[in-house]
């Protein structure tokens, strides 16, 4: 009750204060007119009692200014005024405060961008339930990590008391389903049927998978995703129990997940149960598997990591599957963020380096604009002003430009980031989590007061140290008054400098290692290439026999394009994913050690011409190498190199599990297949007709611009099924590009903040340097009439700026040097260290600060002596 | 005319609480009541009536409503609470101890 009358009390004091003081006027004019009443009854004539009621009753307008200052609110009230005032100043220097905000815009801005994207990529908790008891767990044949098989997950189910349960996901697949005469290609993925119950998320209609429905038979279910149930079915909610049709079988639809559901891919749309094959948990055969486990109740991550160890040693002694394996456990959110960390901690430390230069920036403006009220300041102090209410004087000018710079940075950080989760790179995991949440605001209204505090100090500090005594001196003319606040502002800029030399670094190395990647020699020719990728229907074309004849027309079809030279078939294409098997080599001379983890494909016979692959030795793959023939490979000069040194590949024999042996008959040069930076595994190449896979990419050589051939090709497939849909319609050039995306990206953001960071040194350097000029024009007048050159002066201004410099930069040097290991998982070709950037980055920053503090000087160096003394 | 004594301030409180404690008045008429009543003695500087009554009035103490005063005149007339009763109480028998120690001390010394 007493908080709620308080409240009450101090919103009328701050909003209903006018008519506060109305009734308390008219409350003491009533009191007055009785007054003159109760005299006049007494016997005095009017104008007498008027008179004595007044003197009575003192001054009316001393009551009111009492009874203001009594009144809640006071002090807000008296900010209000002091706010106002400072508004009034910017506005008498539009130019100032214009570019004050403009820096706290662009500070607070970049950093709740890159905040926003931080937290929404590496910090946010993901939707699963208590997502930090969920664990991935991965195989590690030496050559990073790979996804363990269905075998090796049931040894983890049987570990005692690690795990509550353990959940298999088959990697993603292109489904088509087909509602009403629509086909329509949608990302499903295979999982054991407990995935829901193990990552703890509900259906949010119907249910999930129940434990038998991972057995052959009962596997015709489906799960959808909340989007795909909006877009496709209207978000019709008697879809459950509906009998939808999906690689040409029948499915029953059991459920629909919640929207905020993605799992293993935000793309995924439909989940089925993964039906283990024969032989996968004897490991006769083998299929690979994300695994995705939750810890039992108080079981550490160390804890779960030591136990598997043990297993994986065990499992390595008992198959020769798991030889040399270890196997890793890392934390779901770990393994969702991935490898972009390293990206965001980067950008993350160079925006606060940015805000930082920032922040100096301005308390230096302030600083500058503060002592230049130095005499205003002295005359309140003079006339009663305590210094306390001069400080805050002081700041009032910075709050309104604090206020109106966040608000620009926030919003400007809002449309950023809205348009980069609109247009982001590929391989951005979680970026539907990407948004300005009620976290991110808190964080940048955080960074806004720390801002605040540091521009305030200054000018604070420069009020609070006024003097009476200022009046009466001119302080430019004075070279021993400022020293105190000349040196603060010359830190201030050794500060700016060695801030923004490591982001010129950064800038520098990154850009050195684009270039270095466009360098790369990639192993084929992607120019003049397109490709559509497509999925065929094991239930329409039931053998690999089928399948085979069917890519066979197709590419019949497509060849006779006009337009297409080479027309080939390939699981995957290079950039475009991959599919890794363990081999073994028969014979082998050389070293197997990190051979036998290796990149597959299975290719047409035209791939290596429609690819541009070289040819080494032996022969390609031709229409003969069929079921029938003897199982043949195509393998690249690296493996072939390492594992038979000195002599030919060919007639080799190799096989990998689950498969008979294959002979060598063609050698071909390495490709980069997987990432243009990344190059791990050797390649090697199977025949369609030998081992026929149901997803393919179609590619065709072309002379002219391949683009124009998406639509013909496209239609010359349909000649051959009609109902077969094609995705992911490119050029391999594009594929190229956008495998780099993310690298120029951060390439392009590290150049803007590098770029930003010199622009406000300089300015910095600038204003300090000016400053310094303009105070010692009369020193300059003197030195020329006393037989100074122009070239002296300059020197000596010039001379000014440039120490600063390099002190900032040595500091700078250091801190680029230390914060080098931020960059080691993102240079290319280059060291963290390297010399060359950091050389190259200093030269930059010497070369702006010395054409910043040139202007000043050419300004002294121009001095009238006649009229500087004069000036006297 | 002898100099009119100067309230302290928890006095002048004390004294405008008990003063309406028995019905509604307006500004003039405490003072005048306060006058009266200690005839003469005490003159209610009207400087610090109206800031004391707005100091009671936040505190909660007393609450004020508009009015027709004897002259026909809109006035505002103001009255205890029953948080104002309870305070009126207990400084009234602070105010009791606390001039009962102070004239035995006169008294006896």
């Amino acid at each position: 009750m007493r908080i709620v009358h308080r409240i009450g009390a101090l919103w009328r004091a701050l909003f209903r204060s006018a008519r506060i003081d109305a009734d308390l006027a008219d409350e003491m004019r009533f009191h007055v007119e009785r007054e003159v009443q109760a005299n006049i009854a007494r016997g005095m004539a009017p104008d007498a009692a008027l008179r004595a009621a007044r003197l009575t009753f003192g001054s009316i307008d001393a009551v009111r200014e009492q009874s203001r200052d009594e009144r809640p609110g006071a002090f807000v009230r008296q900010l209000v005024r002091d706010l106002r005032f400072g508004g009034r100043l910017l506005a008498k220097s539009p130019v100032f405060a214009l570019s004050a905000v403009a820096i706290v815009a662009l500070g607070i801005g970049s950093a709740t961008a890159v905040f926003s994207v931080v937290y929404g990529v590496m910090l946010r908790p993901l939707a699963f339930r208590q997502p930090d008891r969920l664990v991935t767990i991965w195989l590690d044949h030496g050559t990073g990590r790979a996804f363990p098989t269905a075998a090796d997950a049931a040894e983890l189910r049987r570990l005692q008391g690690v795990f509550d349960d353990v959940a298999i996901i088959r990697s993603s697949t292109n489904l088509n389903l087909v509602v009403g005469e629509q086909p329509r290609r949608l990302l499903g993925a295979r999982v054991s049927p407990n995935l829901f119950s193990v990552l703890g998320v509900s259906p949010s209609l119907g249910r999930a998978f129940t434990r038998q429905e991972d057995q052959p038979g009962e596997d015709r279910v489906v799960v959808l995703s909340d989007a795909l149930w909006r877009a496709v079915f209207a978000a019709d909610p008697s879809i459950v129990g509906r009998q939808v049709q999906i690689q040409g079988a029948m499915y029953t639809v059991v459920g629909v997940m919640p929207p905020e559901f993605h799992y293993p891919l935000s793309e995924v749309e439909a989940w089925t149960p993964a039906v283990l094959e024969p032989g996968e948990l004897t490991r006769e055969t083998t299929n690979n598997y994300r695994v995705v486990a939750r810890l039992h109740a108080g079981v550490t991550l160390e804890q779960a990591r030591r136990d598997v160890a043990t297993l994986a040693q065990r499992l390595a002694r008992t198959y020769k599957s798991n030889e040399r394996s270890s196997i890793t456990v890392s934390s779901v959110l770990e393994d969702a963020v991935g490898e972009v960390r390293a990206t965001l901690t980067l950008l993350l430390a160079a925006v606060s380096f940015l805000l930082l230069i920032a922040c100096v920036n301005l308390s230096n403006l302030f600083g500058a604009r503060a002592t230049s009220r130095s005499g205003e300041f002295a005359i309140r102090l003079a006339l009663g002003a305590s210094r306390p209410r001069l400080a805050v004087q002081a700041i009032a000018e910075s709050l309104p430009v604090l206020a109106l710079g966040g608000v620009v940075g926030v919003l400007l950080a809002q449309w950023v980031v809205s348009a980069f989760v609109a247009a982001a790179p590929p391989g951005v995991p979680r970026i539907d989590s990407i948004a300005l949440s009620v976290p991110v605001i808190g964080y940048s209204i955080a960074l806004l007061a720390l801002t605040g505090i540091a521009t305030s100090l200054s000018s604070a500090a420069q009020a609070w140290r006024s003097d009476f005594t200022t009046i009466t001196k001119d302080a430019n003319r004075s070279s021993t008054a400022g020293r105190g606040r000349t040196l603060a502002r010359r830190i201030g800029v050794v500060t700016q400098v060695a801030f923004a030399l490591p982001l010129l670094v950064a800038a520098s190395l990154l850009v050195r290692s684009a270039i270095n990647v466009s360098r790369v020699e990639l192993g084929f020719h992607p120019d003049h290439v397109a490709t559509w990728s497509f999925e065929v229907s094991r239930n329409k074309y039931a053998t690999d026999q089928a399948i085979a004849d069917y890519y066979a027309r197709l590419l019949g079809a497509a060849q006779a394009v006009p337009g297409v030279e080479h027309a080939a078939i390939v699981n995957r294409i290079p950039l475009g994913g991959n599919q890794t098997n363990t081999v073994q080599f028969e014979n082998a001379t050389g070293t197997t050690e990190g051979q036998t983890d290796i990149d597959s494909r299975t290719v047409s016979s035209d791939y290596f011409a429609t690819l541009g692959v070289r040819l080494v030795d032996g022969r390609l793959f031709t229409d003969r190498d069929d079921a029938a023939a003897p199982t043949v490979a195509i393998i690249d000069d690296r493996v072939a190199r390492a594992v038979w040194p000195g002599e030919t590949a060919l007639g080799k024999r190799l096989r990998i599990a689950g498969r008979g042996w294959a002979t060598v008959v063609g050698v071909v040069g390495h490709v980069r297949a997987v990432t243009l930076e990344v190059d791990p595994r050797p390649q090697i190449y199977w025949s369609y007709r030998q081992w026929t896979q149901n997803r393919a990419v179609l590619a065709v050589r072309t002379g002219i611009d391949p683009r124009s051939l998406f639509a013909p090709v496209i239609r010359a497939v349909h000649t051959v099924d009609a109902e077969q849909p094609l995705y992911d319609v490119r050029t391999m050039r594009d594929v190229v590009d956008v495998s780099q995306a993310q690298r120029r990206l951060t390439t392009l953001l590290m150049i803007g903040f590098g770029g930003l960071s010199l622009l406000l040194a300089a300015v910095g350097i600038y204003g300090v340097v000016a400053y310094g000029v303009t105070g010692r024009m009369r020193e300059f007048g003197i030195r020329v009439a006393l037989g100074s050159t122009r070239a002296e002066v300059t020197g000596l201004v010039m001379r000014q700026g440039t120490s600063m410099a390099i002190v900032g930069a040595l500091i700078g040097i250091a801190l680029a040097l230390t914060a080098a290991e931020l960059m080691s998982n993102l240079v290319y070709g280059v060291a963290p260290r390297d010399i060359v950037s950091l050389a190259g980055a200093t030269l930059v920053l010497m070369l702006v600060v010395m054409a910043a503090s040139y202007i000043p000087a050419r300004r002294a160096a121009s001095v009238d002596p006649a009229l500087a003394l004069r000036a006297e | 005319m002898t100099k009119p004594t100067d309230l302290v301030q928890g006095t002048l409180d004390l004294l405008i609480l008990r003063t309406i404690a028995t019905d509604p008045l307006h500004g003039w008429a405490i003072a005048q009541r306060i006058q009266y009543l200690s005839k003469d003695v005490l003159q209610v500087n009207q400087g610090s009536l109206y800031p004391a009554l707005q100091r009671l009035e936040r505190q909660g103490w007393i609450t004020a409503d508009w009015g027709v005063s004897e002259t026909n005149r809109r006035a505002r007339f103001y009255r205890l609470t029953a948080a104002g009763r309870r305070r009126l109480q207990q400084e009234r028998a602070d105010w009791d101890r606390l001039s009962a120690a102070i004239s035995l001390v006169m008294r006896t010394a």
